[in-house]
């Protein structure tokens, strides 16, 4: 699967259960990513994209993603062992946070393959980086 | 007989004058609101003024008429005061008491003492719509008396810029959560002190497009005794920290929105939150109800740290919701929070230049005083080490004269 993850300056990405920010261009930047397939969230995330049609929406969306859906995590345990790329937006902002993304998990078997900045609504820069796995590099 | 009758009006004139002067000591307990305005009219009305007494019964009315409508007016002015707990006021603010102390542990049993005065009060109602307020009413510890933490109920710093009170749950009444934008903040207390500050953060109070922040240097807070060191980022110890931000507030040099807050503080304690919070009204266009206390420990004019609230409005909670205790230290520096002086085992490159630096802003003399005492100072040394500056005006207001030894 193909996940996507928003973190703050630290990695951080969630604080007391909230997500520490959004963006509405960030939305359409993802909704450009997954044109050609599924994006998957649960219930949660789903709210901020104000339920959009096209996203399938499920609390067990990760165990019913296929190899080639889109999972854009917030709350809930990312699954790295199960991804073959990682889509990891910044926010390039400090914001409190008491879970974290551990992105040193990225390094034995990703690559990182491209990395691109752009300007949200409320954000001035957001950094864009995709992590492949490395065995499906080429 | 006569004599017995004089002396008699002599005790009953005594006695209107006593009531009357209970009425006047009234207003500032009820702080300034239109309830003053009936305090002072019940005042007016019992004391016995001659020219007053003619001009009443020109229109007729007795004595006895006077004193139940002075009565009347003294107890519709107690019960619409700001201070009851029988009106709610929803743009009040609470004050840090020296000695109110709040069990982090448990629910808060303080006294909510509002003497903050309104800078911004936006039109139309921004009452709670029904669904909100039921929305509101689901989260348990909400809806209960703010009060502010104090120190020793907050774990020693150690390592983390800022710790969860209540888990995490502010302390918001109803009447404080509105869905148009108002601010509050405290009148200085008698040491130069901020209090706190309360608003409904939202697109409206917010700086426009355009606005550019303006110039916060003239305001000296409590504690501002600025130091640099090689090991503090920018090498300055303190900033004026907002209390409410500018980014939320538009707010600049409001000396009752600055204290003296270290570097850490501002930017890794406090900036944090107020960008999460930044960001989401810009994004969702919702209110956030957002209270900064700041934490004094005695009579220190240096804040221990500051207590963070916010709720957002509309959507109940669900985008904002915290309550944290942000410490105002500087890693390691230390930090004498009686004075605001400081000392460090990296290079201090100066502190006594902040006091030549600091002893003349936008036309307003910088001076040194003591807690107690009659003078003030030029060089804080002399002042002793619990002074702190105060502007010359300032200093002249409170009846000081100048130090025979330093500012002659």
């Amino acid at each position: 699967m193909k996940i996507i993850i928003c973190t703050e300056k630290s990695n951080g990405i969630m604080f007391s259960g909230r997500r520490l920010s959004q963006d509405s261009v960030l939305r359409e930047r993802i909704f450009e990513l997954c044109k050609d397939s599924t994006l998957r969230m649960n219930n949660y995330s789903a709210k901020q994209f104000e339920n959009a049609a096209g996203i399938a929406v499920s609390e067990d969306f990760l165990n019913l993603a296929a190899p080639d859906d889109f999972c854009f995590i917030e709350n809930a345990e990312i699954p790295i062992e199960k991804a073959d790329v990682v889509y990891l937006f910044n926010w390039n902002r400090d914001y409190p946070a008491d879970v974290f993304f551990d992105v040193s998990q990225l390094s034995p078997d990703f690559k990182r393959s491209s990395r691109e900045f752009f300007s949200g609504t409320s954000h001035k820069k957001i950094t864009l980086e995709v992590y492949k796995r490395k065995n499906l590099e080429g | 007989m006569k004599g017995m009758v004089t002396s008699m009006k002599k005790y009953s004139n005594i006695i209107q004058w006593i009531v009357a002067v209970f009425f006047l000591l009234a207003i500032p307990f009820s702080g300034l609101h239109a309830s003053s305005l009936l305090l002072f009219a019940a005042a007016l009305l019992i004391a016995p003024i001659k020219p007053l007494r003619e001009l009443l019964s020109k229109v007729k009315i007795k004595n006895g008429i006077a004193v139940l409508l002075a009565v009347i007016l003294f107890f519709t002015g107690i019960v619409i005061s700001p201070e009851s707990n029988i009106s709610s006021a929803p743009t009040e603010s609470t004050t840090v008491s020296d000695t109110t102390v709040l069990d982090i542990s448990t629910q808060p049993t303080s006294t909510y003492a509002p003497s903050g005065e309104v800078v911004t009060d936006l039109p139309g109602t921004g009452e709670l719509p029904a669904e909100l307020t039921t929305l509101f009413e689901t989260h348990s510890r909400l809806g209960t008396e703010a009060a502010p933490v104090s120190s020793p109920d907050i774990p020693a710093y150690s390592g983390s810029a800022f710790v969860k009170i209540n888990n995490n749950t502010p302390f918001f009444s109803k009447d404080e959560l509105k869905t148009t934008g108002y601010e509050s903040y405290s009148p200085l207390d008698r040491l130069g002190r901020c209090g706190v500050a309360l608003a409904c953060v939202g697109r409206d109070t917010m700086p426009g497009e355009n606005e550019e922040r303006k110039s916060i240097g003239s305001i000296i807070p409590s504690g501002w005794v600025q130091a640099q060191y090689e090991n503090v980022p920018g090498k300055y110890l303190y900033n004026r920290c907002h209390l409410i931000g500018w980014q939320l507030s538009a707010e600049n040099a409001n000396r009752k929105n600055l204290i003296t807050g270290t570097k850490y503080l501002n930017t890794k304690g406090m900036l944090p939150f107020e960008n999460m919070v930044a960001d989401y009204i810009k994004e969702t266009g919702n209110h956030v109800a957002y209270r900064i206390t700041p934490v004094f420990e005695g009579e220190n004019l240096l804040a221990s740290g500051v207590q963070m609230e916010a709720y957002s409005v509309e959507d109940g909670g669900e985008g904002i919701c915290f309550n944290v205790y942000c410490y105002n230290v500087q890693p390691d520096i230390k930090i004498n929070y009686q004075t605001g002086k400081s000392s460090g085992t990296a290079a201090v490159i100066t502190t006594a230049r902040d006091e030549t630096l600091t002893t003349e802003r936008n036309n307003e003399k910088i001076v040194y005083r003591a807690p107690t005492g009659k003078r003030y100072h030029l060089i804080s040394t002399c002042a002793g080490k619990n002074s702190y500056s105060v502007t010359l005006s300032q200093a002249k207001a409170a009846g000081l004269t100048p130090c025979q030894k330093c500012a002659q």
